[in-house]
């Protein structure tokens, strides 16, 4: 038989007993035996490697083979300085730093009423019969070693929680920090959020860090009724960082989730956004850009299950690779027999800057439904002749055309922000990677 | 004085194919030269390599433009120098807002010349009155590049980019092409506009009609990559009655 995993030993599994006291929740006895169990079944699956299907285009050998540790506590005096100047200054924020939340950094004193946000530390202590069976659900998804180890090491990470009817305005900011400075650290936060019937809320997490580090965040969605989730995720890890995300997301009927992934650095990163609409006349809209420069390697995989009748999803992705980059677009849509009238749309257009820089578009669609309206496409092309001659017939040096050409290729994926701020800051971050070009 | 432009022997290729064949050409400063010719006799090509534009190369003969090589320039560097190249058919660039677009070009070219580059309200006050002039909406303006313009309307704007710019040699490609009645006035008016003793013109047309307008000082007729014939206005008029036909077996 062929093997189907990657042979690893991480310090920090090896220390497993030694580290689990500190870890959130451990005097319940429950989560022991649950993270116990999933620390076995990461022992049997270990990491996926290419010959499963769906790691073909993503190689987890240089990461199998660091030699990843516990984190180490606090953050440098450098990192904490640029979380500081991360987003706007007076938003709520809550900062979890090397897998713990970080009180000094975080604010959440201007929380609308109807809105509760903490870290998974202190939710285990105050909430741990609403978040029980969550944890006890997300430990028992069987998908890869990957969601094993979270389950087995699960950190801090956020807990948001929005009563039903609240509507949260402000937007909620979590920012993650990786700082591998000491050696390399793996870093395991879980995220739950739970919406409430017709509720709102918008977060933006901006995922940074120093130094070799693997953040391997695993966030829990779930969506009751008319609720409206708007979920922004900035990847700016550090260039030696390794970001593997999952998220996990159900949509009762009505519902309604919104995310955004810009992914500007990381050596090596996939996010892994699985959906399943529960519920009819859900929606599921999930866009992105990702600029990638040097060696780096950006994978996008979306699953979504329309297991719900007259529900619509839709992804647009846009991604700019130069140098040898590589990318990876898996989507894969999903439509159950009873999910007449459907609407799932799916896009991913990549501009490719370089000869050498590579991108692997694999969209999926299977459809066991009549009546619905499924559309996916995929490109990739360079950069348009007609239209850099046009620019520099005016005056525009070619650098400076070819800023303006990329910056309008992913606008078109910015344009899905339906808030000012968030998209400006987007925007911001495009640019500057487009100034970095020039550097 | 040596003159603007003086184009030798030129003899390009386009994608490998020999498409100009040996043009001689001289502009002064303060001349408006028309070229009329048929289609596909390389009037645009003649364009695109004064322009510089990929894929378009000289392989014999000379183009001196104020004394200096042209040939060896980037086409924003010519740009910046004063050639202008209205586009026979302008290109539309999704995602890219027309003002912001007008604005680094102008930018660019001011910079060059060692002038101040204007702040966003200083520009937007110019861009202003010059598209009144050429009957032009701040929607147009502020679009994507050329995005959802009808054909007459990419012709206004590439006039309105020449107001802006200020070029010392505007190559116009068939701009008259595609404009109705009105708006042919307007863009004649526009061109006559910028008539000065310090600026040349280069304008491609197939039609008279543009000519009663902006009244060229020669006129040249360019057929198989060649320029076979020159003279003043009334050289347009007599095409304008006999076809290229009056040109026998020269323009085959
Ligand atoms: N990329 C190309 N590859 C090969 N041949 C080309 C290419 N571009 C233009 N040509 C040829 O060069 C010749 C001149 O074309 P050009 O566009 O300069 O003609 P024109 O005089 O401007 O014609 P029109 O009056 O129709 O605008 C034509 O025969 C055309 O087919
Ligand atoms: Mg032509």
């Amino acid at each position: 038989m062929t093997k189907r995993h990657l042979i690893a030993n991480f310090p920090f599994v090896d220390a497993f007993d030694a580290v689990r006291a500190d870890l959130p929740g451990a005097p319940l006895d429950w989560l022991q035996a649950a993270r116990r169990n999933a620390l076995a079944r990461f022992q049997d699956q270990a990491l996926p490697n290419r010959r499963v299907e769906e790691w073909k285009y993503t190689d987890l050998g240089a990461l199998a083979k660091t030699d990843f540790a516990a984190p180490y506590g606090p953050i440098g005096d450098a990192l904490a300085a640029r979380i500081g100047a991360t987003g706007d200054p007076d938003a709520i924020r809550l900062v979890i730093a090397n897998g713990r939340v970080d009180s000094a950094l975080s604010n959440t004193a201007g929380l609308p009423t109807g809105a509760h946000l903490m870290p998974m530390s202190t939710a285990l202590d105050t909430h741990s019969d609403v978040l029980k069976d969550h944890i006890t659900r997300i430990a028992a998804l069987d998908g890869n070693g990957l969601l094993a180890l979270n389950a087995a090491f699960m950190m801090d990470g956020y807990v948001l929680v929005v009563d039903d009817a609240a509507v949260i305005d402000p937007t909620i900011e979590v920012i993650f920090a990786g700082d591998g400075g000491q050696g390399p650290v793996a870093l395991h936060p879980r995220n739950v959020i739970i919406m409430g019937q017709d509720s709102a809320a918008t977060i933006i997490e901006t995922h940074l860090g120093d130094g070799v580090y693997w953040s391997n965040p695993l966030t829990d969605v779930v969506m009751g009724e008319g609720a409206s989730l708007r979920r922004y995720k900035v990847l700016q890890d550090a260039t030696d960082a390794f970001h593997l995300a999952h998220d996990q997301v159900s949509l009762a009927s009505g519902a309604h989730y919104k995310g955004f992934i810009g992914a500007f650095s990381a050596k090596l990163a996939r996010h892994t956004v699985a959906a399943t609409i529960n519920g009819a006349d859900a929606t599921f809209d999930v866009a992105g850009t990702y600029l990638l420069r040097g060696d780096q390697h950006n994978d996008i995989t979306t699953v979504v299950d329309h297991a719900a009748a007259g529900s619509a999803s839709k992804q647009i992705f846009k991604g700019v690779l130069d140098d040898a980059s590589r990318g990876v677009f898996q989507g894969k849509v999903t439509v159950h027999k009873d999910a007449q009238k459907t609407d799932a749309h799916q896009l991913n257009n990549a501009l490719l800057l370089s000869d050498k820089a590579e991108i692997d578009a694999k969209p999926e669609l299977e459809i066991y439904a009549d009546d619905v309206k499924c559309a996916h496409g995929a490109t990739a092309g360079d950069l348009d002749e007609n239209e850099l001659f046009y620019l520099q017939a005016r005056g525009i040096d070619a650098a400076e055309a070819r800023r303006l050409l990329v910056s309008a290729f992913v606008k078109a994926a910015l344009d899905e922000i339906d808030r000012d701020a968030e998209r400006a800051r987007f925007e911001t971050l495009v640019d500057a990677w487009l100034e970095r070009a020039n550097g | 004085m040596a003159p603007m432009l003086e184009i030798k022997n030129l003899h390009a290729t386009v994608d490998g194919k020999e498409v100009l064949k040996g043009i001689n050409l001289a502009i002064n400063p303060g001349e408006v030269h028309a070229v009329m010719g048929p289609n596909g006799s390389g009037k645009s090509t003649l364009s695109y390599v004064l322009a510089g534009r990929n894929g378009y190369d000289v392989t014999q003969g000379s183009i001196i433009f104020n004394g200096a090589d042209l040939t060896a320039m980037e086409p924003e560097i010519r740009a910046r120098e004063g050639i202008f190249l209205a586009f026979q058919y302008p290109v539309e660039i999704p995602g890219v807002a027309g003002t912001t677009f007008l604005k680094t070009a102008y930018n660019a070219i001011r910079k060059h010349r060692g002038e101040k580059e204007l702040d966003a309200m200083q520009f937007l006050k110019l861009v202003r009155a010059k598209q009144a002039d050429l009957n032009m909406t701040d929607d147009m303006v502020r679009r994507p590049v050329n995005v959802g313009f009808s054909g007459g309307e990419k012709k206004r704007y590439e006039m309105l980019q020449m107001a802006m710019l200020e070029p010392a040699l505007a190559i116009l490609d068939e701009t008259d092409s595609g404009l109705d009645i009105d708006a042919l006035k307007t863009v004649a008016d526009g061109i006559n506009a910028l008539r000065s003793p310090d600026r040349a013109m280069l304008m491609i047309t197939h039609y008279q009609r543009l000519l009663d307008y902006v009244v060229p000082d020669f006129v040249h007729v360019l057929a198989g990559g060649k320029i076979v014939r020159s003279g003043d206005k009334s050289l347009a008029l007599d095409l304008e009655k006999e076809g290229y036909a009056v040109l026998g077996t020269e323009a085959a």
